[in-house]
């Protein structure tokens, strides 16, 4: 079975994805599944999503943490402030 | 915090000070117009806002508590900036200096490499780029490590 959820990226990821879009994921996906399967979509993309975090708006995500239907999830590249 | 506004230094170190103070540390991160040996035209901030606010208290927070501080702010602005403006300002107020200093370096260690803001580098040439890590390799240290070696 198949859940949808939100994805919102930042930064470099612009370059290779919309910044908010919709996808749909099988059910008890991880964060881990969710920058692979970006890394699908995207191969180009596939080294720096391996640098990223995946985050909700309150913080960031276990690489386990499985995701749940509806969730609104954002894919954070390595941090460069300041 | 994160603002999109003009960044105050006179007015941010009026507001710290503070009469139990004996020391205040004023760090301020400002746009150079070099870099990776090509001139900067200018830098874009960008942040996610909910967390990158939350992460800064977070480690305000634990640097009041890990260096006995006063009081502390650290305010990093986003958008569009020109050569000189000011990017990030930490202010650490503490009774002695030793304490301000590290708690400074500390701050803003941690939200370099930690909070989700980025950069995006302009250049006269007219190519851009996006940050990564940024190159400081610091270590976290504490006020002990710090003491010890600097005494």
């Amino acid at each position: 079975m198949e859940i949808k959820i939100t994805i919102q990226v930042f930064a470099v990821l612009k370059e290779y994805f919309e910044e908010k879009f919709e996808i749909n994921i099988s059910e008890q996906s991880s964060c881990m599944t969710i920058l692979s399967l970006l890394g699908k979509l995207q191969p180009q993309a596939t080294g720096l999503l391996s640098k990223c975090r995946v985050a909700n708006e309150e913080a960031i995500l276990d690489n386990n943490y499985t995701i749940n239907n509806n969730d609104k999830i954002y894919i954070i590249p390595p941090s460069s402030g300041g | 915090m994160i603002t999109s506004d003009y960044i105050s230094v006179e007015e941010l170190l009026a507001s710290s000070k503070n009469d139990q103070a004996g020391a205040m540390v004023l760090f301020v991160g400002t746009v150079r117009n070099v870099n990776k040996e090509k001139e900067v035209s200018c830098l874009e901030y960008e942040a996610f806002k909910p967390l990158a606010n939350k992460m800064i208290n977070t480690i305000i927070e634990e640097a009041k508590s890990k260096f006995n501080l006063i009081s502390a702010i650290c305010i990093h602005r986003i958008g569009r900036l020109n050569i000189g403006d000011t990017a990030v300002v930490v202010i650490s107020v503490s009774h002695h200096r030793q304490e301000a200093y590290a708690a400074n370096q500390f701050i803003i260690d941690h939200v370099k490499h930690e909070t989700p803001i980025w950069k995006k580098e302009y250049w006269k040439d007219g190519t851009y780029a996006w940050g990564y890590n940024c190159n400081c390799s610091l270590p976290h240290k504490d006020l002990q490590e710090y003491l010890s070696n600097h005494e």
